[in-house]
């Protein structure tokens, strides 16, 4: 089985951090799209084939 | 949520004053745009994330209740997404230790260890139980 990725406690918080911040019990809430995704894992540094969505 | 738990689609119908059915039908849909995930053969809620409807080995403690995170990411989503304080209480996936992160002013405090993720991101949503 392939290892997979490991992050430090503090980078899996701020991927939390950032991922949850839009409050997803507000009516206004709504999915991030593709491209809004692959950029909050860029801005993370998630970056490479592991954290590509596509 | 109400309380400290997801509520049952009868119980979302009887809030609303709606048919079941209509609830059970908007489930799906949320299911479908990945919003929920739903219990096999039940239709019921499994997981809104960052929330597990179901005992996990992710147990939350923040604003005064317990809830359960699906995994490790959820978890600290919960007093992300809350805008609290909170503590994550779980255990190493390798050698079973217990392990607690704590939420405390919008930073995570000084945490050993590392976070896991076995499924590439692109494959996260082909089974997302497993993931």
């Amino acid at each position: 089985m392939p290892r997979g990725a490991l992050l430090s406690p503090d980078t899996a918080w701020r991927l939390a951090a950032a991922w949850y911040a839009p409050d997803r019990r507000h009516p206004a809430w709504r999915r991030r799209t593709l491209e809004e995704t692959e950029a909050l894992l860029a801005e993370l540094g998630l970056t490479g084939d592991f954290w590509a969505l596509r | 949520m109400s309380g400290r738990r997801l509520l049952l689609a009868a119980e979302v119908a009887s809030a609303l004053g709606v048919d079941t059915g209509e609830v059970r039908a908007a489930f799906e849909h949320l299911a479908a745009g990945r919003v929920l995930v739903l219990q096999q053969g039940t239709g019921e809620i499994l997981m809104a994330n960052p929330f597990s409807a179901v005992p996990m080995p992710f147990a939350v403690h923040a604003r005064g209740h317990l809830s359960f995170g699906n995994c490790i990411w959820d978890a600290l989503g919960i007093p992300a997404m809350l805008g609290s304080d909170g503590r994550v209480a779980t255990s190493c996936g390798c050698c079973g230790l217990a392990m607690e992160l704590e939420v405390r002013g919008g930073a995570l405090a000084p945490a050993a260890g590392v976070v896991h993720f076995a499924v590439p991101a692109r494959h996260w949503w082909e089974d997302i139980v497993f993931t």
